[in-house]
């Protein structure tokens, strides 16, 4: 009993292990990411393609990778880290994980106003949360900012996501930076209590839910309606089809906009490799690709946006540093929890 | 390995001091049952390095101002879908055992599929049947010209958790009851109907009483899969420990709070299963005697057969039926160029890992509940309910531990022998089966558990008197009385693998995907209909392996029969 005892843990041991010795490339680079897009996929196959440098990837909700590359310390093998938020891009920084990429074609690629201040990381593409109306029911003539969807004429029409949607808590960021936290939670309560159901489903749910007449205006991400317009389900492009379009703050702060990042992290082992994927993915190229493939905005003002964003037009941008959407992070679940908005 | 003449006198002692047997000096049980219970408790103890620092940023208004809502609303949900499992998982379970009726083969077999389907695909699924776009309201909009309307908002996020948890998961409590009942003697309930008894009073005075302890073992697993479950919660928006948890140390960046809340949640868990120890440690279940008779079920007749015929018809199609037909419908929609090589490695890497994991586990679960029986232990036998912990706390938590552990004994190793290749553990399949091992060690543990407690020590002592060893009696003794426990325990484990989401996400090794992290990616974009193809072959696999193991299961026999 003892040997076979004995036996068994030895050959546990082993098998635990033995994945992680197979597969150690030369050339190789690794990424952390928290983006999931098909069109990411492409470009690492068409890079691998290029310059034979094998990309390995494991992808998962960004602030659990944080956590792991902060547990890794000096052993993580990751190189690089992508995540969808400027929020977290700055956790991530302040989390002393990452280090500034110096590349000079990379900083020529990607404006200042969309990477760190420090370079700590630098923006692949940009989305807008703009609001959605119902094209039957709502006059864009009604519509004009995020502050005025809490005012009592839209009582009973707001559709909402649960505010654990990081979306929504940036947004709210920038309205706590902008306005201050007591405008910033009167605007809560008064969104929270213009709802027309308690907070539920994704983006999507929100236009489907318009669809359907259960609301009025809700809030959403430009590449959802890109999405959403080219699905294969056709009761969703007849969803999609049945809402108008609201770039709000237009006289004002601008609409709100949310950065899609990637940065070098602090102990990364293949760093030369590392950069060179980040200058591929700033590329004109490549940033052409991001645009048409998953519908958001490059950040290479070279690149050419998709066909379809581009006949939205063009629009003011919020001007908010992204590294407030995660200083006030913690701040803006609070305010969610005072001001009601589950 | 004791010797002989020690093993009958520890045999003789055995038998006088009850069901403690003093323990060996160096016995392979016990120290199998140390090794489970030491992995399944290490990566819990590595998360408690900030439980004696000082309170995270955040640990006072979370307290002041969330706690209470969180108390009441885990409370509701697992309370609801605890009895909302129970009530429908014991009533199917009884209807199938004491009752004859058309279609019951089907439904024996075909209610236990609903706990195939993840419950957060359940939650997708139904909001894609009953939703706007919805098969249901697309036919009734565009066949019949009805207008739009909202079911399924018409009802509160908390009813929907509910429904969606106690439709999924009332299997536990169905196939754990199920498995007792067939194996139960018929001389207790002749007895009770010869004495007067009508059904209703057979059930609450003689069948409740006998069943509960398999029902409340598939329970407590409802119970714990609620507690523990992320996916469901955040997609209807409630406020649950486990989203708390979420939100304090990934949204507010607090570990401090999240391990304080991690740990008043772990201390409600640990209290509901040492009460449920509590309960049942004085009684004994099992009914053995060599004039086994099964229990033979009767006809139903009338208003009870149709009864019957709808409980089970609409389980069926709650739990398993709807969500499925829906995923099919999106499949429709997306079945070109789904099926990808990417798909087909995902699949065989889930199967591999689900399989390797559920023997893992179940020896494992073995070793510590034969040594448990046998050798007893105050301190020890408490440690194997907390072993059961990994179970209850939110996967993603336990990831960050599993992490931590590994990191750990990866950097020790490294500093002893300078040709330790980094990472060696902490990169690969092995730390991912390694956490799934943690997190449902519980399931498998409970089965075995019950296994023993049904059979209990009258055959292993009479092995033992006769001189056979430990190891020999349970070879030759126990493991073939425990054979169904094994199966069914095996059965949930590798369905719980398959459908396991945040530690596969977070643990898996580069470019390896499994099919629950292929379903979330998809998700994670709002490409419902892309989940269909996926989430069907989880539920395939799951299905199957059901089914199988219940046919095998219906050739095994837990008590000889002359």
């Amino acid at each position: 009993m003892k040997k076979i005892l004995l036996l068994s843990a030895c050959a546990c041991l082993f098998s635990l292990g033995l994945t992680a010795t197979a597969g150690a490339a030369a050339r190789q680079v690794n990424i952390y990411s928290a983006r999931h897009y098909e069109s990411d996929k492409e470009l690492y196959a068409r890079f691998q393609q290029e310059t034979g440098i094998q990309v390995n990837v494991v992808s998962a909700n960004a602030p659990e990778l944080i956590e792991r590359i902060k547990r890794e310390g000096a052993a993580t093998e990751a190189d690089l880290f992508i995540t969808v938020d400027g929020g977290v891009l700055h956790s991530a920084k302040a989390a002393g994980i990452l280090q500034p990429i110096s590349s000079p074609l990379v900083l020529g690629n990607v404006p200042a106003s969309l990477r760190d201040k420090d370079n700590a990381w630098v923006g692949l593409t940009y989305r807008a949360r703009i609001i959605v109306y119902s094209k039957d029911r709502v006059s864009p003539s009604r519509l004009s900012t995020y502050e005025d969807l809490a005012s009592p004429q839209w009582k009973g029409k707001v559709l909402a996501r649960p505010s654990s949607s990081l979306y929504d808590q940036s947004l709210l960021a920038s309205l706590i930076a902008l306005n201050g936290e007591k405008e910033a939670l009167a605007w809560v309560r008064g969104f929270t209590a213009n709802f027309a159901r308690p907070p539920k489903g994704n983006d999507r749910s929100q236009a489907k839910d318009i669809a359907a007449g259960l609301g009025d205006v809700a809030l959403m991400n430009t590449y959802y309606i890109g999405q959403m317009l080219n699905s294969k389900d056709p009761e969703e492009v007849k969803a999609a089809q049945s809402i108008g379009l609201f770039f709000p703050n237009q006289k004002g702060t601008g609409t709100h906009i949310n950065v899609s990042g990637i940065a070098l992290t602090r102990h990364a082992k293949n760093q030369a490799n590392a950069l060179q994927l980040v200058e591929f993915l700033t590329s004109v190229p490549a940033q052409e690709l991001l645009s048409t493939g998953n519908y958001e905005y490059p950040v290479n003002p070279k690149a050419k946006t998709a066909p379809l964003l581009a006949g939205w037009g063009d629009f003011k941008k919020q001007s908010v540093d992204f590294s407030v959407l995660g200083i006030h992070n913690a701040k803006a679940i609070q305010i969610f929890t005072e001001g009601g908005w589950k | 390995m004791p010797g002989p003449a020690g093993k009958a006198s520890r045999a003789k002692a055995g038998f006088r001091a009850g069901r403690v047997w003093p323990l060996p000096a160096c016995n392979g049980w016990a120290a199998t049952r140390a090794l489970s219970i030491c992995c399944a408790l290490l990566p819990l103890l590595a998360l408690t390095g900030g439980l004696f620092s000082s309170p995270g940023p955040y640990w006072e208004y979370v307290r002041d101002h969330l706690l209470r809502a969180y108390f009441t609303e885990t409370f509701l949900v697992t309370a609801g879908a605890g009895l909302g499992a129970l009530l429908l998982g014991v009533s199917l379970a009884w209807a199938i055992s004491m009752y004859d009726f058309s279609g019951k083969k089907f439904f024996e077999a075909a209610l236990v599929l609903p706990l195939a389907i993840p419950p957060y695909i359940a939650a997708y699924a139904y909001e894609g049947l009953l939703g706007y776009t919805g098969s249901l309201q697309s036919f009734l909009r565009n066949s019949l010209g009805l207008r739009p309307f909202a079911l399924s908002e018409q009802i509160p996020a908390q009813a929907w958790a509910i429904w969606i948890f106690s439709v999924t998961l009332f299997p536990y409590v169905y196939i754990l009851t199920r498995t007792f009942l067939r194996h139960q003697s018929a001389a207790l309930f002749e007895n009770a109907l010869l004495l007067g008894g009508g059904s209703g009073r057979l059930f609450l005075r003689v069948g409740l009483p006998l069943l509960w302890p398999s029902a409340a073992a598939g329970l407590i697993l409802v119970c714990l899969e609620t507690l523990n479950d992320f996916g469901v919660a955040s997609y209807y928006g409630l406020n649950t420990f486990t989203t708390a948890i979420f939100a304090a140390w990934f949204g507010m960046g607090d570990a401090d709070t999240a391990v304080k809340l991690a740990l008043i949640l772990l201390t409600l868990v640990f209290m509901i299963l040492l009460a449920r120890k509590a309960a049942h440690k004085s009684r004994r279940y099992h009914i053995v005697s060599s004039r086994e008779k099964r229990l033979l079920p009767r006809r139903a007749q009338g208003a009870r057969r149709s009864g019957i015929i709808l409980l089970c018809s609409l389980a069926w199609l709650a739990g398993f039926a709807a969500p499925v037909s829906q995923l099919l419908y999106w499949l429709r929609l997306s079945w070109k160029g789904a099926f990808t090589v990417e798909l087909a490695q995902a699949a065989l890497y889930t199967l591999g890992l689900a399989g390797g994991a559920a023997l893992l586990i179940m020896t494992a679960a073995t070793g510590t509940a034969n040594a448990n029986r046998l050798f007893g232990g105050r301190v020890i036998s408490p440690l194997s309910q907390g072993a059961c912990l990994g179970y209850a706390i939110p996967s993603a938590v336990l990831a960050i531990g599993v992490i931590s552990l590994f990191i750990w004994v990866d950097n020790i190793l490294a500093s002893l022998l300078t040709a330790w290749p980094a990472r060696f553990f902490s990169m690969g399949s092995g730390m991912l089966l390694f956490a799934y091992s943690a997190r449902f060690f519980s399931i498998g543990y409970q089965a075995v558990e019950a296994g023993f407690a049904k059979t209990g020590l009258i055959y292993t002592e009479a092995s033992r008197s006769l001189g056979r060893g430990v190891s020999a009696t349970f070879f030759l003794v126990d493991l073939p009385l425990l054979r169904h426990a094994l199966i069914s325990g095996s059965a949930l484990v590798f369905i719980d693998i398959l459908k396991e989401l945040p530690l596969s996400l977070l643990l898996r090794p580069f470019n390896t995907e499994t099919l629950s992290t292929t379903v979330y990616h998809f998700v994670k974009n709002e490409v419902l209909e892309e989940t269909a193809l996926p989430s069907l072959l989880i539920i395939s696999a799951g299905a199957l392996f059901l089914l199988f193991m219940q046919a095998w299961g219906k050739e095994a026999r837990h008590v000889p029969e002359n």
